[in-house]
């Protein structure tokens, strides 16, 4: 098994083309599981964490870019005010050792339907940055997962970073585990209120193969918004309308019996967690307008 | 490669893919553990350049021009860090394992603020996690260290090897460098049930490193068991090293022997197997239906194995003072309800395995992970057809085992490679090897009816259990016997009836297991009291104290008239504890439920007989040297259960010394005669009686020399002090054989609250009371009773290994089986009633496996009170519980 140790992210291309079958490792919390396991024996590994290009994030044209290398416990203490859906998800994730040294790029690379970063990209509407010595190209976070732990990345190719634009609203995050100190999600829970568009953004994990927007329950509660004119008068959110939503968002799901819980229980816990992140983003949407005030 | 590892500059390349762990362990930087390989437990926690990581996760070749920290580096025996000595003061550990990952872990916070989250990337199974809380946040204060503590009984001196486990410098089972060793691997059985046509080993033979392929062929044939005990027909002679069926997923097929792990592995997976695929049962009530594949049709019940052609190893039938029908016919009332417990994996950090090697003379040497080295030595004598002097065992210290490692899993194929090939070998289990193929607690489903009088005076109790053993029957008959003992004869009924029954599957085997069966039929029959109570309307502390058995009372169970001969109540404390238990409930402690969640109250006894039943040996001497100092030999082994401080405080206090100048040898089949070993909570009872006969023993001799009184230094005569020089070398020994038992009581009791909406379940208050007799080392205990509760909040509420429709293990990893992190196990109140015991040393009685028995139902029994709707399966997890508010939903 080769080690390959690209210093810089043209080098990181040049090597992923040579070797398409060499798996990238960033925070390796995820590889390493597999070859302790001998669940993977590739020729060769790809080292990204010495790729300068990958390792920080930054504004850009009025959005973040998130380098696919920066580990969790950075969007923790950086990220909060820019990406806070990502930073909740991301105060989640395993335990401190594993935010020391896992990423966003490497959650994206696994696509597990359980990854924990995904409902709150889909939620803020991001984009995944993907690279290869044929050029770059842009893939909206609902278009990037085809399968359980399959994505549209080709064999050339590299996440290079994830993009979002910093948010008009309120986020939230919420994950339903077997027990207090969770480590995966029985389900999980992203939403976004996007002020600017009027619209709502939503993720559902861990009760898809892939991670998925609610579109459809998304465009009935900004529609609902919209028609009780809630959007501008920030009044409460009725409650039947948290609840009609929970229960489309719920409809979106098509979960399965696991190791971590039966189908019937991950969509009840689902319609749990939309009706209350929904309702707590709404609070704070109006918070905001009176603190404002 | 450079880098330095505790400021000690150091060089090498590592293995392609190479995790850090396993280098820094090439390096013998042993105080780097490994639970679990997965990034899940912990143990492995280094700094590296300062950033706290998991070496497992951690690719080596990244360590180029680092600077790494372990354990070893924050400190040294003499001279500990702040952390360390807090973990010493605080008895932060017990049997070690995962102290050195969470040291390391802990020296790196600067505030106690939301600790269980902080925290939970290190589990810890033996200690219930409050003695590592108070650890770490002594710790973080930077806590002066304690004042030496007494080292009599009675008192709390730490652990002998305490020093040298925080600091990561106790070895255990593989912290040894052999040079030379080969290294074993084993080929799992893709099928749960199937015949072998043949292996070819020529590939795996020509892998460059292969040195020896075992199979069938060419390994001994004879039947045994895994299992071990006092008297090897306690078990049925059902399993082979290697056999030619497979009758579960994960059985061994073959082992390869190699100069590497990898080479081995590589030779593993060179082997090619032709498989006769034959139907498979997993299903318990199946397997005993007819027309069900049968596992072991050519077994006997000269085998041990009762109705081959029925799947069922033993079966207990029988009642006593009448028709039970009848009897609950005519009971004012009757309750009645089916519960269902779970597969539980030990989960001890240190996983199973052994490493072997020849000595000059060729007598065969093991360095195990066991519990019983003797047990070991005997058995494996037979299967080698060697003299028994031929094989030494013995262990460095255990990292947990909680009745896993109370059986053979890995010295028969390194002892038989080391034999074959006259090198050394060694074989460690990987934590998936843990899951499907070692042994989990036997999941049971158990019907209960009692009847009782309009005043709540038991009239009937009829029992009906079916366990699962799996695929072979190691401590199938002991624990189902003994499931079905403390359980029912804790109370006074004039009608009692029993069926029971143990059936192979085509599933990982159960095993011994912390509280042998009965904790399982304890859930069914205090589930059952509950709801006795609540028809009654009678409070459930009330109801008990009409119906259990009161001191002098016989102990009934079902099936006998007659109570067991050597049983004896050598203390009663069950009254006591049932009002410790009580008084701390009803006091409260404050904790208010989060609003909109209903709570509940529950409680639960559970009885155990102190030393098993049909006897139980230890030998033990004492060697007084001429400068004083005292040589202990004992046979039994320190895995965590603290035999080894309570040895010193039983030497300490007889023989008025002090633990420095007391030296102990344990766990050796070269130490004394002979010992059954650590098990069924005998390491005080037994080995500690039969030590305290040997410091009596010397005590008598030493004062025959010099009449006068003993002191550390000589004895103290009308003359003067005449010294150790002038008296010794003198020899005391001591044995005992367990021939009488007595009954230790446990009471649990918890206040929970219940989110309807999800199912979660917290509990607000959690209260244990524990009859130990004389309490010998007031903070070990408390730990033992504490980690016992956990393992039963664990069972109650989160842990279960899964089986899939062909009989695989679904969720071998620590990802998906969920032992509790810190943020899981509250406090619990531990009290202690006074009771001292005419059996045990010093009035002790045991108390290792019986605070786990009566958690699960008194949660259970809370639950029930909270949501008015009962869970009768095991775990109560958020699901279930969920499902329970559910009217609708109907359990498939
Ligand atoms: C104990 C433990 C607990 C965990 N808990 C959680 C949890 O609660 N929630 C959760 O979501 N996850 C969890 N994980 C999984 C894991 O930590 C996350 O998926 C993490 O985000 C992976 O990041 P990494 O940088 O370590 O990835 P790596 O292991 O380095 O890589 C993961 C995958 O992504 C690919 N990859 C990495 N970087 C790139 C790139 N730039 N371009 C293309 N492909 C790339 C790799 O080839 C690999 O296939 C846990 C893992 C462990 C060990
Ligand atoms: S061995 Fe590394 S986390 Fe368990
Ligand atoms: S002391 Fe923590 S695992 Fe044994």
């Amino acid at each position: 098994m080769d080690f390959l140790a690209p210093t810089s992210w043209a080098e990181a291309l040049e090597c992923k083309a040579a070797h398409p079958d060499a798996v990238a490792i960033a925070g390796g919390t995820d590889v390493m599981v597999e070859l302790n396991f001998d669940h993977r024996r590739p020729p060769a590994l790809l080292d990204l964490n010495r790729v300068p290009e990958l390792a920080d994030w930054a504004l850009d044209d009025g959005r973040v870019r998130l380098g696919a290398g920066v580990p969790y416990v950075r969007v923790i203490s950086e990220l909060g005010h820019l990406l806070p859906g990502l930073a909740m998800a991301a105060r989640t994730v395993g335990s401190p050792q594993i935010r020391n040294r896992g990423t966003v790029g490497g959650n994206l690379g696994a696509a597990s339907p359980a990854g924990d970063s995904h409902p709150a990209l889909l939620a803020a509407f991001a984009s995944v940055e993907i690279g290869s010595v044929r050029g770059t190209r842009e893939v909206p976070v609902a278009e990037f997962f085809t399968g359980v732990k399959r994505s549209v990345l080709e064999p050339d190719e590299l996440i290079s970073a994830v993009l979002v634009t910093p948010p008009s609203g309120p986020q939230q995050f919420s994950k339903i585990g077997t027990r207090n100190a969770m480590v995966i999600a029985v389900s999980a829970f992203g939403f976004a209120l996007h002020p600017d568009t009027r619209t709502v953004g939503t993720g559902i994990g861990s009760a898809a193969p892939t991670p998925r927007p609610a579109p459809e329950a998304a465009a009935f509660l900004a529609g609902e918004l919209e028609a009780a004119g809630l959007w501008s008068s920030r009044g409460a959110l009725p409650a039947t309308l948290a609840t009609e939503f929970g229960r489309r968002v719920r409809d979106a799901a098509a979960p399965i019996d696991d190791v971590r819980g039966s189908a019937a229980y991950r969509s009840h816990a689902l319609s749990v967690m939309a009706r209350r992140t929904a309702t707590w983003a709404w609070d704070a949407y109006r918070d905001e307008n009176r603190s404002a005030a | 490669m450079k880098f330095s590892i505790n400021g000690v500059a150091g060089s090498g390349e590592p293995q392609p893919g190479q995790c850090l762990r396993t280098f820094l362990r090439d390096q013998e930087h042993f105080e780097v553990k490994k639970g679990c390989d997965a990034g899940d437990c912990g143990a492995c926690s280094v700094l590296v350049d300062g950033a706290l990581v998991r070496s497992c996760l951690y690719p080596a070749v990244r360590a180029d021009g680092a600077e790494i920290t372990t354990v070893s580096g924050l400190g040294t025996p003499e001279d500990l860090h702040p952390m360390q000595q807090a973990f010493v003061d605080h008895f932060g550990f017990q049997c070690g394992f995962c102290t050195a990952g969470m040291i390391v872990a802990a020296s790196t916070l600067d505030s106690t603020d939301d600790l269980p989250r902080r925290m939970k990337g290190n589990l810890c199974r033996c200690t219930g996690y409050r003695s590592v809380r108070q650890a770490i946040e002594a710790g973080v204060r930077g806590d002066p260290p304690r004042p030496a503590p007494g080292c009599g009984v009675g008192d709390s001196p730490n652990p002998p090897a305490a020093r040298r486990v925080v600091t990561g410098t106790e070895p255990y089972t593989f912290d040894l460098a052999v040079p030379g060793s080969l290294h074993l691997r084993v080929l799992a059985a893709p099928h749960a049930h199937a015949r072998i046509r043949s292996i070819d080993t020529s590939a795996a033979e020509a892998v460059p490193g292969v040195v020896l392929v075992l199979t069938h062929e060419n390994t001994p044939q004879e039947r045994y068991s895994t299992g071990r005990h006092e008297h090897r027909e306690d078990d049925p002679d059902d399993t082979r090293m290697l056999d030619d069926v497979v009758r579960h997923v994960g059985q061994r097929v073959a082992a390869v022997v190699a100069e590497s792990v990898a080479a081995a592995e590589a030779g593993c997976r060179a082997l090619v197997v032709d498989y006769e695929v034959l139907p498979a049962v997993v299903d318990p009530e199946e397997a005993r239906r007819p027309g069900a594949p049968l596992l072991h049709p050519d077994r006997t019940p000269a085998d041990r194995v009762d109705e081959a052609g029925r799947n069922v190893v033993l079966a207990v039938h029988g009642g006593h003072g009448g028709d039970v029908d009848a009897a609950l016919a005519a009971s004012a009332h009757t309750v009645s309800g089916t519960w269902r417990t779970s597969r539980v994996s030990h989960a001890q950090l240190e996983t199973h395995g052994a490493i072997g090697w020849l000595e000059d003379d060729g007598r065969l040497v093991l360095r195990a992970s066991t519990q019983v080295p003797f047990l070991t030595r005997l058995e494996l004598a037979r299967l080698f057809g060697l003299p028994e002097d031929r094989v030494r065992v013995h262990t460095a210290r255990v990292g947990g085992g909680f009745g896993g490692k109370q059986e053979i899993f890995a010295e028969d194929l390194v002892g038989w490679a080391v034999l074959r090939t006259g090198r050394p070998v060694s074989y460690e289990l990987s934590r998936t090897d843990e899951f499907q193929r070692t042994s989990v607690r036997h999941p049971m489903r158990v019907g209960v009816t009692l009847g009782s009088t309009a005043d709540g005076v038991l009239t009937a109790m009829k029992v009906d259990v079916l366990s699962d053993t799996g695929a072979y029957g190691n401590h199938s008959r002991g624990v189902l016997f003994h499931a079905i003992a403390e359980s029912v004869s804790v109370y006074r009924c004039p009608v009692k009836h029993v069926d029971a029954e143990v059936v192979y599957t085509n599933t990982v085997p159960s095993g011994a297991f912390r509280g042998y069966g009965l904790g399982q039929v304890i859930l069914g029959v205090e589930s059952a009291m509950d709801e006795l109570a609540i028809e009654l309307g009678l409070d459930p502390f009330e109801l008990r104290r009409r119906n259990v058995v009161r001191d002098g009372d016989p102990l009934l169970v079902a099936q006998h008239a007659e109570p067991e001969p050597d049983l004896v109540w050598g203390s009663y404390g069950l009254d006591q504890c049932l009002d410790l238990a009580e008084e701390a409930l009803a006091r409260g402690n404050g904790v208010e439920p989060p609003p909109g969640w209903r709570v509940g109250e529950g409680m639960a006894l559970a009885l155990i007989t102190t030393v098993p039943p049909f006897g139980h040996v230890a030998h033990a001497a004492i060697h007084l040297e001429p400068d004083g100092t005292y040589r202990v030999d004992v046979g039994t082994v320190e895995f965590g259960n603290g035999s080894q401080t309570v040895f010193t405080q039983i030497v300490a206090s007889t023989l008025n010394t002090t633990v420095d100048r007391i030296v102990l040898r344990v766990a050796d089949t070269d130490a004394v005669a002979y010992d059954t070993g650590a098990f069924a909570s005998a390491g005080t009872a037994v080995a500690g009686k039969a030590l305290h006969g040997a410091a009596l023993d010397l005590r008598a001799q030493i004062l025959s020399r010099a009449d006068g009184v003993l002191e550390r230094d000589g004895v103290r005569t009308a003359a003067g002090l005449v010294p150790f020089a002038e008296i010794g070398p003198l020899t005391g020994t001591g044995a005992e054989f367990g021939e009488q038992r007595s009954l230790s009581s446990n009471v649990h009791a918890v206040r929970v609250a219940v989110r309807p909406e999800t199912g979660e379940v917290r509990i607000l208050q959690s209260v244990h009371a524990a009859d130990a007799g004389t309490v010998m080392n007031p903070e070990q205990c408390r730990g033992q009773v504490e980690g016992g509760v956990a393992q039963g909040i664990g069972s109650a509420l989160y842990e279960e290994v899964l089986i899939g429709e062909h009989g695989e293990v679904l969720n071998p990893v620590f990802r998906t089986y969920r032992v509790p992190q810190m943020a899981d196990i509250p406090d619990t109140e531990v009290y202690f009633a006074t009771t001292s015991d005419t059996l045990g040393p010093y009035g002790a009685k045991s108390m290792s496996e019986s605070p786990y028995n009566p958690v699960a139902p008194a949660i259970g029994n809370a639950i029930r009170r909270a949501l008015g709707a009962r869970p009768y399966e095991q775990p109560f997890s958020r699901d279930r519980v969920w499902r329970l508010t559910q009217p609708r939903i109907m359990e498939p």
